[in-house]
């Protein structure tokens, strides 16, 4: 057989440069298991998510209500289509933490059945077993909050209502579908079991304690088969009008279920978005190092075919190295990503926990890397192979073609070149030459700079959001916030506290602004015009004051309500002002980012309204102007001046005339924890945020999210080391005579090793050039994909983002002409001299 | 015809040997071999293929080492530099011309001498080399634009350049046809005979060791003999 020979050669030649089909490999492979590891991760997520909804039935919507009879759930259970309908009463609570000697944690406590479990957002109980159904005070505990704080059943739990303690045992540990994701509602993009926990009691323990029966407010339902969903929501809102209902929120709009499908599906952009990159630039080599390989044997190939091999077994041939280099690549990255999957996985899984894990091997996953690998590599190396059968013999047997040489266009028209040596201007000329080469080692720039900017741009956008959030926005060191509207001297009198440098008055009261049709539940805080303890942005970073008049609403706020300044919208309060349940639609909340870090603001069930429900009937509707449109990286909120704020809403609410709700306070440091336990201590504060401990926190999330960062940065080296190795060192060994002549003629190793290295550097040059902005681009565009109610960040990355890419790459560059250079040492002049091919 | 007697002499090799030894056996590309080249010399070494003449010349260049023996150049041996030491020889006192040329396909005929002319401090102009081995109107052609016999006559224009006391030719006409090999030689002998330069000529072809001040033949990686020629010829006179 006349394969077998050829068989031989095959290997002959893989052994001939095996660094650099590994180094192909190696990019196939990282590609393969980039895709594999990270799109399992996806799918393994995406269906426990969803096996977990469905098992435990989580109900296809929920209407949020003031307060509803009982009696109307079986109304409600008439709707065409609907199947199961419950009503649940939620309620928020504070509970006493050991640990937490000052600070207080907040919960929230939702009915269960009097009987049996629920029908609908069922609960996976993880230990212990369910409230017994007498008086007994007895609740189910959230998981994450009970592993967070180590309770176990059997621990008892002490709950703040009305300021009595009142004790509980706890029953059982459960996880929900409510709260894989354990949020407070939609805007707060951050779960934290420090500051908040979930907790199950019976409905009858519920009542006792709140004064609920017969009544509920919050409701549950869940589709027929087949049955119409909107039609039902649609129906449902009407029914439950009269009983103050919030806009009924299907199922994939609820808080934790929306977050974890944002979240996927960032994810699963990035899982596609990184491994194209490794395999364009696998693509490239692969064609480069074969048709430089066809090249150089074109004698050989001009020989065998002269001596009777087919075209088909020559084409076959070289298409049988991209084969190998695809295959041997596709199962080493589909292995890899096999196991660096199911790491990964686990490793999100401590992050966040489900109730019904669905992880399997992704056979799919893995066939759909390895197949993809094997179709890029094969293609980028059939143009070759092709170009090898289709070369006439009586050509390619006379030795090599020669070079054509060619004084390039940039030489002529920048003649302050012939100022170089013409050793110096020999790079350009080669860079020039072999065009094919020159691209694939700029596109290996562009890649492992676009790859790093991409990655590490991310991290420093949320960085530089939240650090312009906490040191140019906010400049108080506490917030306190009062349970009910006091009189302005109850910040005058925290002024004048030992080691208070200044206090500032707040109101802040939520409102439901409304134009164009559309509307959005927003708060408004009332700040003194002049006040230096918060300040505001324009999106195009002017500062811009408190006016006297108007409101500053947020871009994105202004984005969907399509707001400009100067234009009118109109302010009034939401229907439910209290968000019982804060997953009832767009309910937004003060910072959203400081209370997910666990320290709360003032919370406006218990700030603004006590347990009075009056403000039901309460009216406010009025035009006001928008007097600017602010930036806010972080959560969305409204500003207007103390005065505006008091005007607004004074009357509906009926506040005192200088009416305040919250203290912004500027501390020196060494007294801040004094002043933080002095506020515990008054009257009326219901809690004090401090800005120090927001940031901890959020330095602990960055950190954890430091893993991929840093994977991220060590696969764009490889990218950039892979490609810049090839082609040094397929560059040096091309031109082995020429270097070897200069040898001769007295040019010195150094020297020579400079000359090659030159192209390298040109190549990177004319990258960075190219992939810095370009990288910058496209992490804009990233970052961009992030947005939401709670997050507008602006896409940044530091300076030192950009050295970490230009310096590394540039080492990464260097070190990788090692090998070529080393190859420079060891020509045997004598030889190189004398040979011809 | 008349020439400046050879004199001082410029290169002496003192059983300077070279063998490569491929697993057991020990291969003897050049056995002890002891002669010297004097400045101005025009030696040409003829022998059949394999009987280490391209051995010699790359020992004597300085881009082999002996195994055995000794290489003087002005009386300071090539077995003692290293590696720098030797870059320095060949750049400045060494010309290489090659069989097969060896120019660099990126640059012009002008530009390939100009890049020699910069490794010294003071070269001859590379514009006169090419005028005169007969390029004058050929400076901005690429290798890949020459004949054969034009290269050579580049890259002997190279070598020269740098003004080197001693230069190597290997088979230099080995490629050319008989009119443009005459010309070749007829450089080559201009330089030993009016600059001074030492010129050490490999060829398998006899009738061009007429033009040689000296003859060496060798047979086996040996030296069998080393004559001097009492009548040089001139290129123009050779036939072959
Ligand atoms: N790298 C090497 N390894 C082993 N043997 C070698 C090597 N280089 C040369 N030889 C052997 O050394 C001997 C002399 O070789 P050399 O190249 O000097 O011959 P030559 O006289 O120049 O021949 P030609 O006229 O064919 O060029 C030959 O027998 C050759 O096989
Ligand atoms: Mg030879």
């Amino acid at each position: 057989m006349v394969t077998s020979k050829l068989n031989l050669k095959l290997i002959r030649d893989l052994r001939f440069s095996p660094l650099m089909f590994g180094g192909i490999v190696l990019l196939v492979a990282v590609g393969v298991m980039l895709f594999v590891a990270a799109y399992s991760l996806y799918l393994n997520l995406q269906s426990s998510y969803a096996t977990s909804y469905s098992r435990l039935n989580l109900a296809d919507f929920s209407v949020q209500v003031q307060s509803a009879p009982q009696e109307v759930l079986s109304t409600l259970r008439q709707i065409p289509g609907v199947g199961e309908v419950e009503g649940r009463t939620i309620e928020e609570v504070e509970m006493e933490q050991p640990e937490m000697i000052s600070r207080k944690v907040e919960g929230r406590i939702i009915s269960l059945p009097d009987i049996g479990e629920p029908k609908l957002n069922q609960l996976k109980l993880l230990s212990g077993a369910y409230p017994r159904q007498d008086s007994a005070r007895e609740l189910l505990l959230e998981s994450s909050f009970a592993g967070y704080y180590g309770y176990r059943p059997g621990d008892s739990l002490n709950i703040v209502i009305l300021d009595d303690k009142v004790k509980f045992r706890i029953a059982g540990i459960v996880q929900s579908p409510e709260y894989i994701y354990v949020v407070r509602g939609r805007g707060y993009p951050l779960p934290n079991p420090r500051t908040f926990g979930v907790m199950w009691m019976r409905k009858g323990m519920v009542d006792e304690m709140f004064g609920t029966s017969g009544s509920v407010n919050d409701v549950e339902v869940g589709m027929a088969p087949g049955g119409n969903r909107r039609t039902a929501m649609r129906l449902a809102s009407k029914i439950l009008s009269p009983y103050g209902a919030d806009e009924p929120v299907a199922s994939e709009n609820q808080a934790s279920v929306e977050l974890l499908r944002l979240d996927l599906a960032g994810h699963r952009r990035l899982a596609i978005f990184f491994p194209i990159l490794f395999f364009t630039i696998s693509s490239l080599s692969i064609y480069n190092l074969l048709g430089r390989m066809v090249y150089s044997q074109r004698s050989q190939i001009g020989f065998m075919r002269a001596v009777g091999f087919s075209r088909l077994a020559i084409g076959v041939h070289y298409l049988e190295f991209s084969i190998l280099v695809g295959v041997a690549g596709g199962v080493i990255g589909g292995v890899a990503g096999y196991y660096i999957g199911i790491w990964v996985t686990k490793l999100g899984t401590t992050l966040v926990q489900i109730p019904y894990y669905n992880i399997t091997p992704r056979w799919g996953v893995i066939a759909v890397g390895i197949i993809s690998a094997l179709l890029v590599i094969v293609v980028s190396g059939a143009f070759p192979a092709l170009s090898a059968a289709r070369l006439v013999p009586a050509q390619a047997i006379r030795a090599e073609a020669p070079i054509v040489g060619r004084v390039p266009i940039i030489e002529r028209y920048l003649p302050f070149l012939d100022k170089f040596t013409l050793l110096s201007r020999l790079p350009l000329r080669n860079f020039l030459r072999n065009i094919r080469r020159t691209v694939s080692m700029i596109a290996g720039v562009v890649s492992a700079v676009t790859l790093m900017l991409v990655s590490y741009g991310l991290l420093d956008s949320m960085k530089a959001s939240i650090d312009f959030y906490l040191t140019y926005s906010i400049h108080y060191d506490i917030l306190a916030a009062y349970l009910h509207p006091q009189d302005q001297v109850a910040m005058e009198r925290i002024e004048r506290w030992k080691g208070v440098i200044r206090a500032e008055p707040v109101l802040v009261l939520p409102a439901k602004l409304v134009h164009a049709g559309r509307s959005q539940n927003i708060l408004v805080y009332g700040l003194r015009p002049g006040d230096r303890l918060m300040l505001l942005v324009e999106p195009d970073g002017r500062k811009v004051d408190i006016a006297k008049v108007g409101l500053m609403v947020p871009e994105l706020t202004a984005k969907k309500l399509k707001l400009r300044s100067g234009g009118r919208v109109r302010i009034t309060l939401p229907k439910q002002t209290i968000p019982e349940t804060p997953d009832a639609g767009a309910t937004q909340t003060l910072n959203p980012l400081l209370r997910a870090a666990g320290i709360h603001g003032p919370s406006p069930r218990q700030s603004i309204l006590g347990s009075s429900r009056a403000l039901l009937e309460t009216k406010m509707d009025r035009p006001v102007q928008v007097s600017a449109v602010t930036y806010q990286p972080v959560g969305s909120t409204a500003y207007a001046s103390i005065e505006q704020v008091r005007l607004w809403y004074g009357r509906p609410l009926d506040l005192p005339p200088k009416a305040i709700n919250a203290v912004a306070i500027k501390v020196e440091p060494k007294y801040l924890q004094t002043v933080e336990r002095k506020l515990y201590g008054l009257d009326g504060v219901a809690s004090a945020e401090v800005v120090r401990y927001i940031r901890e926190e959020i330095q602990r999330l960055l950190s954890q999210s430091s893993v991929f960062f840093n994977a991220m940065l060590a696969f764009s080296i490889v990218l950039a080391a892979v490609i810049m190795f090839n082609s040094t060192l397929m560059n040096v060994i091309e031109r082995t005579r020429e270097i070897a002549t200069l040898r001769t003629m007295g040019v010195s190793v150094r020297s020579a090793s400079l000359l090659i290295t030159a192209e390298s550097i040109m190549a990177y040059v004319v990258g960075i050039m190219a992939g810095v902005p370009f990288g910058s681009w496209l992490a804009g565009r990233f970052v961009g994909l992030y947005e939401s109610e709670s997050f507008n960040m602006q896409a940044v990355i530091f300076p030192g983002t950009y050295w970490i890419a230009i310096l590394g790459v540039l080492a990464t560059i260097l070190i990788a002409q090692l090998p070529g250079i080393l190859y420079i040492r060891k020509i045997e002049l004598t030889k190189a001299t004398k040979d011809i091919g | 015809m008349e020439h400046t007697p050879p004199n001082e002499t410029l290169v002496r090799l003192e059983g300077a040997a070279k063998s490569y030894t491929m697993g057991k056996i020990v291969v003897p590309a050049l056995k002890p071999t002891t002669f010297s080249v004097l400045q101005g010399d025009l030696l040409v070494v003829l022998g059949p293929s394999g009987s280490g003449k391209t051995t010699l010349l790359n020992l004597i260049g300085g881009i082999d080492t002996p195994t055995d023996g000794h290489i003087f150049f002005k009386e300071k041996d090539l077995a003692c530099m290293n590696d720098a030491e030797l870059t320095q020889y060949r750049r400045y006192s060494v010309g290489f011309v090659f069989q097969f040329f060896n120019l660099v396909p990126t640059l012009t005929a002008l530009e390939n001498v100009q890049l020699v002319a910069e490794l010294v401090p003071n070269p001859l102009n590379a514009q006169d080399m090419l005028d005169s081995v007969g390029l004058g109107d050929k400076l901005n052609r690429f290798p890949s634009e020459l004949s054969g016999g034009e290269q050579q006559r580049v890259a002997i224009a190279r070598a020269l350049v740098k003004r080197p006391e001693l230069i190597l030719a290997d088979e230099p006409t080995g490629n050319l046809d008989f009119e443009t090999g005459i010309r070749v030689l007829k450089i080559l002998h201009d330089q030993a005979v009016t600059s001074g330069i030492a010129v050490l000529m490999v060829t398998h072809n006899t009738p061009i060791a007429s033009i040689a001040h000296r003859i060496i033949h060798m047979r086996s990686g040996e030296i069998v003999s080393l004559a001097a020629n009492p009548n040089p010829l001139d290129p123009e006179e050779v036939q072959w």
